[in-house]
């Protein structure tokens, strides 16, 4: 039935509910649909960015004087630039830029600014009042436009890029893992434990923690892929990763007087962004559906 | 909605403001380089140790930066965003030049976008798991993948290869000289923003819309025997418009911050464009003013939204005795 | 004369591994000015048979059999334009949750207003008897309702709303699925008696859809007991009371507590789990929870025979019942 009828109160006690036991989540986001395809995806892409490190193909760098804006053959598989680059050892290099500034930018702001969410959340009190009033007011800023002034303000470099991505997330982290620390600190159990004289490191790491846990794991996928995106579009306009070093967004920038004749300067670059996105969009609707109980599968 | 309440969220926002200008404030007076030496160029190497305190002095940087922040302050509520180093015109006047085209943009981008995601979110949600949902999301996560920067290059390479169009060529026709050819100018930035903006509203009005399929009063709806059209248009979409509406106008509040790419790439002298060059030139009267404009605007119709969101829902609306 | 007979109902519902039979042929019928419960667990059917009535089945369901006949014309051979009208027209419903059966950005009178309106009363006249059916349901200053949204009022107050709503068009079925189960003890008393008054009033014929027995002996004339999608045992209120036909129904008499328990021992329960409609047994499918069980049972599924003052669905007479159950 789709409709759930309440329990049965007093009439009939209904048999215990199944008690297997909970897959653990990997095997639950694999286990959904879209979390499988965006697990594979992103597993593809970080591939093809590890065996860029080992220059398993061309040289990024190299300038290939025998063709220039050549189409894909089998010395170039993607075909080469207007200064005669292979695309795919630069494609694979840029995927490699771009998953460093977003891993580095996330893990920032997810180590940040969840402390930071759970100790105010917990702590309450003036701790929780300021760091209240400082994500309101880095809200108060279009991520974008805060990304591009941090970045304005710190100068290139994939480094800085990555603390500025990092500033415009650490607010969301912030929020993300304050909301359930405070309804998991007024819950039944932690009460309980409080009157139990457990200490406050113990009810953190024991209670409040494994709570929180799922909405960031969430939370850190979209992340991801808001990152990869806001530091294509800087090296875009020019604000990120410099020239000659490989680049999807430069790539892209670059490839505007050449498209649509020799669209492979275009098409590999726009591609990989995408699939970086939509993967970690899926896994994100993985987790989320993985760690939602109401989701019902339809 | 009492006006004490009103009261509170103004000064919460007056608040907020005044945080934002520290930000920013702060933020950019880390920038690199120094803004003598960015005006100066090469020449600023030559200036004697005199000169350059002198310089120092006119542009008011010798002043330590609590008193810098107060003077920048007092004469931002004076109504004075500072001059731009590079070129000194009041960075007022930038801004009053650049502000229409991107609000015209963003105004653009949503009328074409907000139809096109409320309607198609709505297919996609009226019958939830099969093929049109099915085909809808996935465009509609296309539609979210796909980089502002990409779909612009294309659209500016696919003009220019079709039309022998370029965006560099003329200059920027404004509403008041042309009202077709601003729309020729505009209408493609437009489109282009418009893609993932349609693709945010699809996703939130397929949700919305299924959350209130599924709510009680709609089998209550249809119950009455009311038309399968009234029970859609004035319960079901009615109740999913709240978070529509809502989401609508906190990414018309992103737009304005948004259209840097889009402004750039199609050379329309918006906003963004300006902050570019602001960054780019380092002039940073320029950067601080156009920042300080976009996250109070970001501020102010967030505040709005809110307004809305309780005028439309009654439960948040009203408060005083029951009946 | 019966004003709703459902004959031999069947309902599915789509699943991954193709259809379950949800109700597999409720025969039931239902006099004006009678009230007839319609008990049963969870999944037994009783909602889908309720919702069948009145064409709203969730989407993947669907009616696959039988006939629904209100005042002799059959509601599954109308066309849907026609369908609509007998919503609210001719059968009505009121539900579990007063406080989510309303819409929270209408007005209450609106939302009655408009049923009214669908069904072809004018402005002014639907404005007259929207007020006219808040009055009757008891609620005071009747315009002053009309004006409140459903978040102004409480949920005994909205129950009554959605009463009002309900018979606004003078239907002649009333579909009462669990209308008393969320509100309190004494708002559930009001409601049970509003209901039995307008019930005299219109000559009602209503199906009272719920798992509580008190409720059904409060306000039934007759009860029908669903189990695995059919009906178990239907008979009058008191005859069931006194002697249940269907070990079933003995089972669930016995876990009402009863007001002279002085030893507040735990209550029995019924052993085992729900059958699994995907996989019902050949034979009766309560036989694996049945107290009373033969050895014929498990073979062949019990067609309802009639035995005292009931219609029951079991092998096995009262009289061969083992005194355990009995005794509860």
């Amino acid at each position: 039935m789709t409709q759930e009828m309440p329990p049965a109160a007093a009439a009939v006690v209904p048999a215990a509910p199944r008690t297997a036991g909970q897959p653990s989540l990997p095997r639950r986001i694999l286990a959904d649909r879209n979390g499988l395809i965006g697990v594979v995806l992103i597993g593809a892409l970080a591939l093809i960015a590890l065996a860029s490190l080992v220059h398993l193909g061309q040289d990024p760098l190299a300038q290939h004087q025998s063709g220039q804006l050549a189409g894909p053959s089998g010395a170039h598989w993607l075909g080469t630039d207007q200064f005669g680059r292979d695309i795919a050892a630069r494609v694979a290099a840029g995927i490699f830029a771009s998953l460093r500034v977003a891993l580095v930018s996330v893990a920032l702001a997810t180590v940040i600014g969840g402390l930071l969410g759970v100790l105010s959340g917990f702590a309450g009190g003036i701790l929780d009042a300021v760091v209240g009033r400082l994500t309101d007011v880095l809200f108060a800023f279009p991520a974008t436009l805060l990304a591009l002034a941090l970045v304005a303000a710190l100068g290139h470099g994939w480094f800085n890029t990555a603390v500025a991505i990092a500033v415009v997330y650490t607010p969301i982290f912030v929020r993300v893992a304050r909301g359930p620390v405070l309804t998991v600190r007024e819950s039944e159990y932690v009460r309980a434990g409080r009157v139990l004289g457990f200490s406050r490191s113990r009810l953190l790491f024991r209670h409040v923690l494994p709570n929180v846990s799922a909405p960031i794991a969430v939370q850190v996928a979209l992340a991801l892929s808001w990152a990869i995106l806001t530091e294509a579009g800087l090296s875009f306009l020019g604000l990120g990763t410099q020239p000659p070093n490989p680049s999807l967004g430069l790539m892209v920038a670059d490839s505007r007087n050449f498209f649509p004749d020799a669209w492979w300067t275009l098409l590999f670059p726009a591609l990989a962004v995408v699939v970086a996105v939509v993967g970690l969009n899926l896994i994100g609707d993985g987790l989320r559906n993985a760690l939602d109980p109401r989701t019902v599968r339809r | 909605m009492s006006l004490r309440y009103l009261a509170g969220r103004v000064a919460g926002m007056a608040g907020t403001l005044l945080g934002v200008a520290v930000v920013v404030f702060v933020v950019l007076r880390a920038l690199p380089g120094d803004t003598i030496t960015a005006k100066l160029g090469t020449q600023a190497a030559t200036l004697t140790a005199e000169q350059r305190a002198a310089l120092r002095h006119f542009y008011g940087l010798d002043a330590s930066p609590v008193t810098q922040f107060f003077r920048w302050f007092g004469g931002l509520l004076r109504g004075d965003l500072g001059v731009s180093i590079d070129t000194g015109v009041p960075v007022t006047h930038l801004i009053g030049d650049a502000l229409p085209v991107t609000v015209e943009l963003a105004v653009l981008a949503m009328v074409i976008a907000v139809p096109i995601g409320v309607l198609f979110g709505m297919l996609a949600a009226s019958r939830p798991g099969g093929a049109r949902d099915f085909s809808v999301q996935g465009v509609g996560l296309l539609g979210l993948a796909l980089p502002e920067f990409v779909v612009a290059t294309v659209t500016v390479a696919w003009l220019a290869s079709a039309f022998a169009y370029s965006p560099s060529a003329g200059t920027y026709v404004s509403l008041g000289d042309s009202f077709s050819g601003n729309l020729r100018q505009m209408l493609y930035p437009a489109l282009v923003l418009a893609v993932g903006l349609a693709a945010t509203v699809m996703r939130t009005t397929r949700s919305a819309y299924l959350e209130a399929a599924g709510s009680d009063f709609v089998r209550t709806a249809r119950g009455k025997g009311l038309t399968e059209a009234r029970v859609r248009f004035r319960h079901i979409l009615h109740n999913a418009g709240i978070p529509i509406v809502t989401m609508v106008g906190i990414q018309f509040g992103y737009l304005l911050g948004g259209t840097l790419i889009v402004e750039q790439v199609f050379a329309l002298p918006g906003l963004g464009r300006l902050l570019l060059d602001g960054i780019l030139h380092q002039d940073y009267a320029i950067v601080q003013g156009v920042t300080l404009l976009v996250a109070a605007a970001f501020v102010v119709v967030n505040f709005a939204v809110d307004l809305v969101y309780r005028l439309l829902d009654p439960r948040t609306r009203s408060e005083g005795r029951r009946a | 004369m019966s004003v709703l007979e459902i004959v031999d109902l069947h309902a599915v519902v789509a699943t991954d591994g193709g259809e379950l039979p949800v109700v597999r042929g409720i025969s039931l019928s239902i006099d004006a000015g009678e009230i007839v419960g319609l008990v049963g667990e969870s999944g037994s059917g009783k909602s889908f048979t309720a919702l069948s009535v009145l064409g709203l089945l969730p989407d993947g369901a669907r009616v696959s059999g039988g006939r629904i006949l209100v005042d002799g014309e059959d509601l599954l051979s109308l066309r849907a334009a026609e369908r609509r009208t007998r919503r609210g027209g001719t059968v009505a419903m009121i539900y579990q949750d007063p406080m989510t059966a309303l819409n929270p950005l209408m007005t209450v009178g609106a939302q009655i207003a408009e049923g009214l309106r669908a069904h072809g009363v004018d402005g002014a006249e639907a404005k007259k008897r929207t007020l006219a059916a808040i009055e009757e349901v008891g609620l005071p200053r009747p315009e002053r309702i009309a004006r409140s949204y459903p978040h102004r009022l409480s949920g005994g107050q909205r129950q009554r709303v959605v009463i009002a709503s309900a018979l606004a068009l003078r239907p002649k079925v009333l579909i009462a699925d669990e209308p008393t189960t969320a509100l309190d003890v004494t708002i559930q008393q009001q409601i049970l008696a509003l209901v039995d008054e307008l019930r005299v009033a219109h000559d009602l014929a209503v199906l009272w859809i719920t798992h509580d027995l008190g409720v059904v002996a409060r306000i039934a004339n007759r009860v029908a007991v669903m189990y695995a999608g059919r009906i178990a045992e239907a008979a009058p209120t008191r005859s069931l009371f006194a002697a249940p036909q269907h070990p079933y129904s003995a089972a669930l008499l016995a876990s009402i507590p009863s007001p002279t328990d002085t030893v507040r021992g735990p209550l029995p329960q019924i052993g085992g789990a729900p059958p699994d409609l995907t996989a019902l047994p050949p034979g009766c499918p309560f036989e694996p929870r049945c107290a009373q069980r033969e050895p014929g049972c498990a073979a062949t599924e019990p067609d309802p025979v009639h035995r005292g003052d009931a219609d029951t669905a079991c092998f096995v007479p009262r009289e061969r019942w083992t005194t355990a159950e009995e005794a509860g």
